[in-house]
């Protein structure tokens, strides 16, 4: 009895919360197995939108690029977000300065942040552009081949400073006295920094890569506003294929279907982090 | 034209104590998901103002309710340019036109000078001869700018052209007949001159093309009325800070025919119609006919509208299109020529024999294809043509995948 009890209280404050994940996942659900194009609500189609979905190589394009962004701009983010924790882990004057100068991008609207890009990459008239033009470079940022680049480093800038707090917090938690023991035992900096900083710091990397792979797998905004998804759909991902499905091919059946897709592509890579991250625990505890 | 309508409302609502009408101002890309949206959240806007791919999505789901009679009240049913009488198969009206966006070709005088290209271009062989000759990247300079960015601008374009030179996206019954000869011949077109467009025109939309234009990027470009405008600034009662370099060498011209001997006689004239319509779902079509009776009815209030963007919004009543007090504008006083050239394609669009409206409209039968509309907003005529001209699909392959998005686009259809 006093089990239950201790689960009951939690679980009321979890409920609203609970209740409007479950009824806006059940209307895209719902709406994935119905036949609802323009503005009208056909009937049940049963596994049809999810077989159109599958079927579909702009979809397949969608989920690969998707991936692949997701995993590169983690990687960057995490690579900058690092460097920039390990610096603002120094003790030097104008820190605080600094950090809240470095956390900055990360405050910025996504809107902004296209723009910015666009004055800056803009082939017809961004400045790096047109600089990199005069010193011969022909370089077009925004086409096919350089887009899916623009995108990454855009998403690195963005939110590499999330990392950082991240990986910041992870290197606070290091004993201090690791590192002087590693120095009297010889260890030089590279040493420590393998040896002392990064297995101290493997579970707040481990939480930061997974939870970025996530957030940008499910990213829209950034994608949609700055290349829509182009050009060729070579920057589409399944957030901005389930959009143009529903607000231009007018589907919102199979954008349904695309998106509750999503959702179990996202579930599955959180359930693979807890059970990876479970078993890192219990190897810790061995 | 926003402060326009927005003093417009606020003294309509003065006037009617019991009646507010709430504006709110959202790009055309926005239009489909907001208005869809609103719908399915059951709180759809009253009244849209729009082009013609939103309308035409309105219309095709049965979504707005006639407005023949508005017409009638404000006497426009005898003074609407004929060929804008948009009549529905059940003898309404839909669409309450406010403006006429007419289509043209612009091209560098001085250039074309220089390069001893003779003007105006007369068929599609000379334009392309002319983008070609244009085209000199040493010197920063290309023939033509096309919005190869996947917006609607192209499929907008190539509409234009398609149907000025006869083609279709549908046929009367509704099925899909993009393949014919006039529609690859309108690809090939389009193929043709991407050779000649500047490399990051794959960046380029609406705005984009007319800023490769005015910042000497390009010497041909197609658009409506607007860059004229932007041309020629506030300096002559337009917007912006114009551009004075470029007044007196811009040239003006509709777009040609396929053929030079073909020119005037078939100058494609291409224009998009904008209006009011008023959705069914409204519980406020009594308020709604009167705002929209009192906004356009009076006359000089219509010219005032219209002129807040001299070249860029036409009339769409006969009357107003023969009125000197229209025409007494410093833009068009400043470019008689480039005025001329709009109020021919005033007359040839409301008057000629075929309508070209950026939406399949089989006159002789009355017939509008509103999905013909819904599918350049749904971008899959963007998408055929850049398959087409940017990655170099086989034409067979992107016309079969074309003609089984816009069958899909069909309602009823599978």
């Amino acid at each position: 009895m006093a089990r239950i009890k201790d689960h009951i209280f939690p679980l009321a404050l979890l409920a609203p919360l609970i209740g409007l994940i479950g009824l806006s996942f059940g209307y895209m659900l719902l709406r994935s197995f119905l036949d609802q194009r323009m503005f009208r609500l056909g009937g049940w189609v049963g596994l049809s939108n999810y077989c159109e979905v599958l079927s579909s190589t702009h979809f397949w394009s969608s989920m690969r690029f998707g991936l692949t962004w997701a995993l590169e701009t983690v990687v960057l983010q995490t690579v900058v977000g690092l460097a920039l924790a390990i610096l603002l882990n120094e003790t030097f004057r104008g820190r605080g300065a600094a950090r809240a100068l470095i956390f900055l991008p990360y405050l910025l609207m996504v809107p902004v942040t296209t723009i910015l890009f666009l004055i800056l990459f803009s082939s017809t008239f961004g400045v790096v552009s047109v600089y990199l033009r005069e010193l011969g470079s022909n370089i077009f940022w925004y086409d096919k081949t350089h887009a899916p680049i623009l995108l990454t480093i855009a998403a690195g800038w963005q939110y590499a400073p999330f990392s950082m707090l991240i990986l910041l917090a992870g290197l606070q938690s290091i004993p201090a006295d690791l590192y002087e023991a590693a120095k009297i035992d010889g260890a030089g900096s590279w040493g420590r920094f393998v040896h002392v900083t990064l297995p101290g710091i493997r579970d707040a990397i481990f939480v930061a890569v997974v939870l970025r792979v996530i957030l940008m797998f499910n990213k829209f905004d950034l994608p949609w506003l700055m290349t829509a998804g182009g050009p060729m759909r070579a920057t589409e991902n399944v957030a901005v294929y389930a959009y143009k499905e529903a607000f231009e091919s007018f589907n919102l059946g199979t954008a349904s279907a695309a998106g509750t897709i999503m959702l179990i592509t996202v579930g599955i890579l959180v359930f693979v982090h807890f059970k990876v991250y479970a078993r890192i625990a219990g190897s810790h505890e061995l | 034209m926003r402060n326009f309508y927005v003093d417009a409302i606020q003294q309509f609502n003065k006037l009617n104590p019991g009646v507010e009408i709430v504006p709110e101002f959202i790009g055309f890309s926005d239009a489909y998901p907001k208005i869809q949206a609103g719908i399915q959240a059951g709180t759809p806007p009253d009244i849209v103002h729009s082009d013609a791919p939103a309308y035409a999505v309105l219309l095709q789901e049965g979504l707005v309710i006639p407005v023949t009679g508005i017409i009638k009240d404000l006497g426009w049913d005898k003074d609407l340019l004929p060929n804008l009488r948009v009549t529905m198969p059940d003898g309404n009206i839909y669409l309450l036109p406010t403006w006429i966006e007419p289509c043209f070709f612009y091209y560098r005088k001085d250039w074309a000078q220089e390069k001893g290209i003779s003007t105006p271009l007369r068929s599609w062989d000379e334009v392309v001869a002319a983008a070609k000759a244009f085209t000199d990247p040493s010197r920063g300079r290309w023939g033509i700018a096309l919005p190869l960015k996947r917006s609607g601008r192209l499929g907008f374009d190539f509409y234009a052209i398609l149907a000025g030179l006869g083609g279709h996206l549908y046929n009367p019954d509704k099925t899909p007949a993009v393949k014919t000869q006039i529609f690859r011949d309108t690809l090939n077109i389009v193929k043709r001159l991407v050779e000649y467009a500047p490399p990051d025109a794959i960046e380029w939309e609406y705005s984009g093309v007319r800023t490769g234009f005015k910042t000497g990027r390009v010497g041909l470009h197609i658009y409506q009325g607007r860059t004229m405008s932007e041309i020629l600034g506030e300096p002559f009662g337009t917007y912006g800070s114009g551009f004075p370099q470029l007044i007196d060498v811009t040239g003006m011209q509709l777009l040609p025919p396929l053929n030079s001997k073909d020119w005037p006689r078939k100058a494609i004239v291409a224009v998009g119609i904008e209006g009011f319509t008023i959705l069914k779902t409204s519980p406020y079509h009594r308020e709604a006919a009167s705002f929209l009776t009192w906004l356009m009815g009076d006359r000089r209030r219509y010219i005032k509208m219209l002129n807040t963007v001299p070249f860029m919004e036409a009339p769409v009543l006969a009357s107003v299109v023969e009125d000197p007090v229209y025409w007494d504008n410093p833009a068009y006083k400043r470019r008689p020529d480039a005025a001329a050239t709009l109020k021919e394609a005033v007359h040839q669009a409301g008057r000629g024999p075929e309508i070209n409206i950026y939406m399949d409209f089989y006159q002789k039968q009355g017939l509008l294809i509103p999905e013909s509309a819904t599918a350049q907003g749904s971008l899959v005529l963007d998408d055929a043509i850049l398959s087409y001209v940017l990655e170099n699909k086989p034409i067979d392959q992107v016309l079969d995948a074309l003609q089984e998005k816009l069958a899909k686009l069909v309602r009823g259809s599978k």
